[in-house]
């Protein structure tokens, strides 16, 4: 009983201490890609990006500490029915509330600073784009100064020199018109220049998009309907707190572990592969598009409670102790 | 005991090894990433699935030890119970000297076999690339009947891929063609030049000897020649400037002496030649002798010093038959770099293509450019044809790197190579057949529009440009224009991994003996079926650990550079693997 009522208090401060750690990371990340930053406006940048670092790892620090936890029940498992339950309530009450006093906070501070042109496009270097390199020497007020373009599609000249460039930033790309002999221009993504830091594998970036569709549904619940938002957030905690069923699977708690996480890894993936394929064929069978958006919610439920019942029902509590004692 | 954890271990690592390299194969067999020609096909999937096994190679060791620590050794079989508590660091000594073997054999592998591989793999690429083009003209070609042509092409493809089995068909089919085998020869031995000695390689008293030996044999021609390089170092020379005299003299006389006409205007000529010769106007003797040797081929004088003019051509001139199959060799394409770059003016310099043949640098299609910073633009020019040239300096900061840019046909001076002028002149001028360059031809290939990936340069090469002068800015790479950021993250990511291959077999030991099994001998065989999905689970996790460092390696290099970031990498890596000893040693009570 005494170790079931610890699991809040483990289960909150674990949660923050990820949640700093990741928000640090992913703070790092972000003033490395937008780096240079004008070091007047660095702390004005720090903390209008906290926020929304915090929440861009908000999913990730759950999961992470809701795995602390069942390791936690695992050796001191404590009364069943409250184990299974205070992580459930608490990791919701945490989250749910934690993400919208976030989201206040990103809202309010809506003015991030763009970062400088110079970290999306580096003076003084040749900066490749597929088949060609441009280089620019130095810009004021918009107007680039002694340009050389390289294109190795140009069956005329390969390179050109253009004394000057106009600049134009878009909300994805950054425009150069270079005007002279002949007139072009080329076109770089924002934050391409310092991409080589976040150089990640298909099976990661496919997790990483999963994160990220899950933030933006709850950004934009979360400013729409509250019993929508509040229903989303129950799906996925549900979910994710029923995992904790495959920490007692077995008698064999390497498999467990890999096997829970595996099981949370999955559903991430197929939760971002029906967003960006499944839906879009599914919409070929059925109009029903209230249906179709909210599957993923339906089928996080039912798992979810599925899962909470055999836990409840069929998996032993104590094997992990009763092993040890009779060693 | 010792012996038994090692014996339990090694076989679950092999076995996880080979699995994990056999999944790989069969994914690259289905699956391949390179493009190449049918040959290369096989050995491409070898080697794609290496560089596969090498970058998963982490998450299936981790999976190996987890299963080990959490599965076999725990086993009855394996003495779970008495090497519970207090022998477990018996368990854990013999492998740390075998990861500590394996984690060795890993560094190698990164730092020298993997680049290659990548290189190996790039080159049949390349390979496949150029073949398949030159086979598409050659097909062409066939198919206009243009015998010679058709059978340039495909000789040219089987040169770049000789077990080429389309090629091999053509070629069958190009023999059959009924226009006599006449063809274009293709990559034939080109003459080779025999190393001409310098002038100032002889001192002042060997050259007057040599001169008066020459005049004492009554070679009048050898005599002023050596004569006349002797006055070039000392013009107050008296005997070499009595030679000099004498033998001109003579040279005339032997003119004047043959009375038929066209004998005097070849000895005329001749003279001419050899003035041109003395007076370092060479490309005008080369053609000259060239011209004379035509009139009479059997002129010992004209054989001797179309030789000597030859030799000295080609240190100022190419010729143009040498670079004829450029064009169709592979090579590295589409390279760019700042030559120049003062506070007043900029140089830059593409070039198309550049081919290694026989340890000569050949380039096809230049583009110099140069700006003054205000604005105008100084020249832009094309040369058709380049050759690179090192010149030994014993002066460090020397320059000692050039591109001769006169490609000289061998016969005819009417079909020299001819600069194409966009903008500008090269008027006031120094070098006008020759462009000083600060990289080597070695160092170019990395230079270029669609850049290298860092991962595929080898260890040598990064170092090279990364930490060519360390402490100091700007670095060489930078100063050709490029970035060296991704390079720097690259050399710091190959040091990490060898701390993560060893740090994160430690953190394996541990998480696998905290999470060993507590059945008495096996678990079910429906768990032992997903355990291929494993290393599924630990590559992400693998991948987030190697997150972390990479963002805060990323920062650190982009504000306080490689260096610096070395040595707070290096303290990380240290603590972490304290951390991770202080978890191993912990399991023993556990």
């Amino acid at each position: 009983m005494k170790e079931s009522l610890f699991i809040p208090i483990f289960y909150v401060l674990w949660f923050f201490l990820i949640l700093i750690f990741l928000t640090l990371l992913d703070l790092f990340l972000t003033l490395g890609l937008n780096f240079p930053i004008n070091s007047n406006d660095i702390f004005q940048y720090v903390t209008s990006q906290v926020p929304h670092s915090a929440i861009s790892v908000f999913v990730l620090a759950t999961i992470l500490s809701l795995f602390l936890c069942f390791l936690r029940i695992l050796k001191k498992p404590g009364l069943k029915i409250l184990s299974i339950l205070l992580p459930f309530i608490t990791s919701y009450l945490v989250f749910t509330f934690g993400f919208l006093t976030l989201n206040t906070y990103t809202r309010e501070e809506n003015k991030q600073i763009r970062a400088g042109l110079s970290s999306q496009i580096a003076p003084r270097r040749f900066n490749s784009r597929g088949e060609k390199a441009f280089y620019y020497n130095s810009i004021s007020d918009n107007t680039m100064v002694n340009n050389i373009l390289c294109d190795r599609q140009d069956k005329a000249q390969k390179i050109r020199y253009y004394p000057r460039a106009q600049v134009s930033f878009g909300s994805n790309a950054i425009a150069v018109l270079l005007t002279g002999e002949k007139n072009t221009n080329i076109s770089f993504p924002r934050n391409a220049n310092h991409s080589f830091i976040l150089k990640s594998d298909y099976l990661s970036s496919f997790l990483s998009e999963s994160f990220g569709y899950i933030t933006n549904k709850l950004r934009a619940l979360s400013g729409g309907n509250f019993n929508e938002y509040l229903l989303f957030c129950f799906a996925i905690i549900i979910f994710i707190s029923s995992c904790g069923v495959f920490m007692r699977f077995t008698h064999w708690p390497l498999f467990n572990f890999l096997f829970a996480l595996l099981v949370i890894f999955s559903f991430l993936f197929l939760l971002g592969f029906y967003e960006k394929e499944a839906m879009k064929e599914l919409t070929k069978l059925t109009d029903d598009m209230v249906l179709l958006k909210n599957l993923p919610i339906i089928a996080m439920i039912i798992f979810g409670a599925i899962f909470f019942i055999i836990d409840f029902v069929f998996t032993p509590r104590e094997f992990w102790q009763k092993d040890l004692e009779s060693e | 005991m010792s012996n038994l954890s090692v014996n339990r271990v090694f076989p679950a690592l092999f076995l996880s090894y080979t699995a994990g390299y056999i999944v790989l194969f069969i994914w690259t067999l289905f699956f391949p990433s390179a493009v190449v020609l049918p040959t290369f096909q096989l050995e491409a999937a070898f080697i794609t699935s290496f560089i596969l096994f090498i970058d998963f190679l982490i998450p299936i060791h981790c999976t190996g030890i987890l299963i080990a620590y959490s599965l076999v050794i725990p086993s009855r079989r394996a003495g779970y119970k008495s090497i519970q508590i207090s022998q477990f660091h018996k368990i854990v000594s013999p492998i740390l000297v075998l990861f500590l073997f394996l984690t060795g054999v890993y560094t190698v592998t990164i730092i020298w076999f993997e680049p290659m591989a990548h290189q190996n793999l790039m080159e049949k690429e390349s390979k496949t690339r150029i073949a398949r083009v030159l086979h598409d003209k050659a097909k062409e070609a066939y198919n206009r009947e243009n015998g010679p042509e058709a059978r340039y092409y495909n000789k040219a493809a089987l040169f770049v891929v000789s077990t080429y089995e389309e090629a091999r068909k053509l070629e069958e089919k190009i023999n059959n063609m009924n226009d006599n085998g006449r063809e274009i020869p293709f990559n034939e031995k080109k003459e080779k030049l025999e190393e001409f000695q310098p002038r100032g390689e002889f001192t002042l008293d060997q050259l007057v000897d040599l001169a008066g030996r020459y005049m004492k044999n009554e070679d009048y021609y050898s005599a002023y020649y050596y004569a006349d390089m002797a006055l070039n170092i000392d013009g107050t020379n008296l005997k070499a400037r009595t030679i000099a005299n004498e033998s001109l003299s003579k040279i005339r006389s032997i003119g004047l002496s043959e009375e038929e006409e066209k004998k005097r205007k070849y000895y005329k000529e001749k003279e001419e030649a050899y003035v041109a010769l003395s007076n370092n106007n060479l490309i005008k003797a080369y053609y000259t002798f060239v011209d004379l040797k035509k009139q009479d081929p059997k002129d010992p004088d004209v054989i001797k010093y179309l030789d000597i003019s030859r030799q000295q051509v080609s240190k100022i001139a190419f010729f143009k038959d040498e670079v004829a199959d450029v064009a169709v060799l592979p090579g590295k394409e589409g390279i760019l770099f700042i030559n120049q770059n003062t506070k007043e003016a900029m140089e830059i310099i593409y070039i198309d293509k550049m081919v290694n043949i026989e340890n000569n640098f050949y380039f096809k299609d230049l583009e110099v450019l140069k700006f003054l910073k205000n604005g105008y633009l100084l020249y832009h020019y094309k040369a058709p044809y380049g050759k690179y040239i090192y010149v030994a300096q014993k002066d460090e900061n020397a320059p000692r790197h050039y591109i001769n840019i006169n490609a000289i046909d061998r016969t005819d001076q009417s079909k020299n190579t001819k600069l194409q002028f966009y903008s500008g002149s090269l008027a006031g001028s120094d070098f006008k057949n020759i462009i000083q360059i600060k990289p080597n031809a070695v160092d170019m290939q990395y230079l270029s529009v669609e850049r290298i990936p860092p991962r595929q340069m080898g260890f040598n090469e990064l170092i090279s440009f990364g930490l060519a002068k360390p402490f100091s800015n700007p670095q060489p790479i930078e100063e050709y224009g490029f970035s060296k950021r991704e390079m720097d993250m690259e050399i710091l990511l190959r040091c990490l991994y060898p701390f993560s291959f060893f740090i994160l077999s430690l953190f394996s030991i541990s998480a696998g003996w905290f999470f060993r099994s507590r059945y008495a001998i096996r678990p079910p065989i429906a768990t032992l079926i997903i355990i291929p999905l494993f290393p599924i689970v630990t590559h992400f996790l693998v991948t987030l650990y190697h997150l972390v460092f990479r963002t805060v390696f990323g920062l650190t290099i982009l504000t306080a550079g490689l260096e610096m970031s070395m040595i707070i990498g290096g303290c990380t890596q240290i603590v972490i693997l304290m951390i991770a000893l202080f978890i191993l040693a912990g399991q023993a009570a556990e």
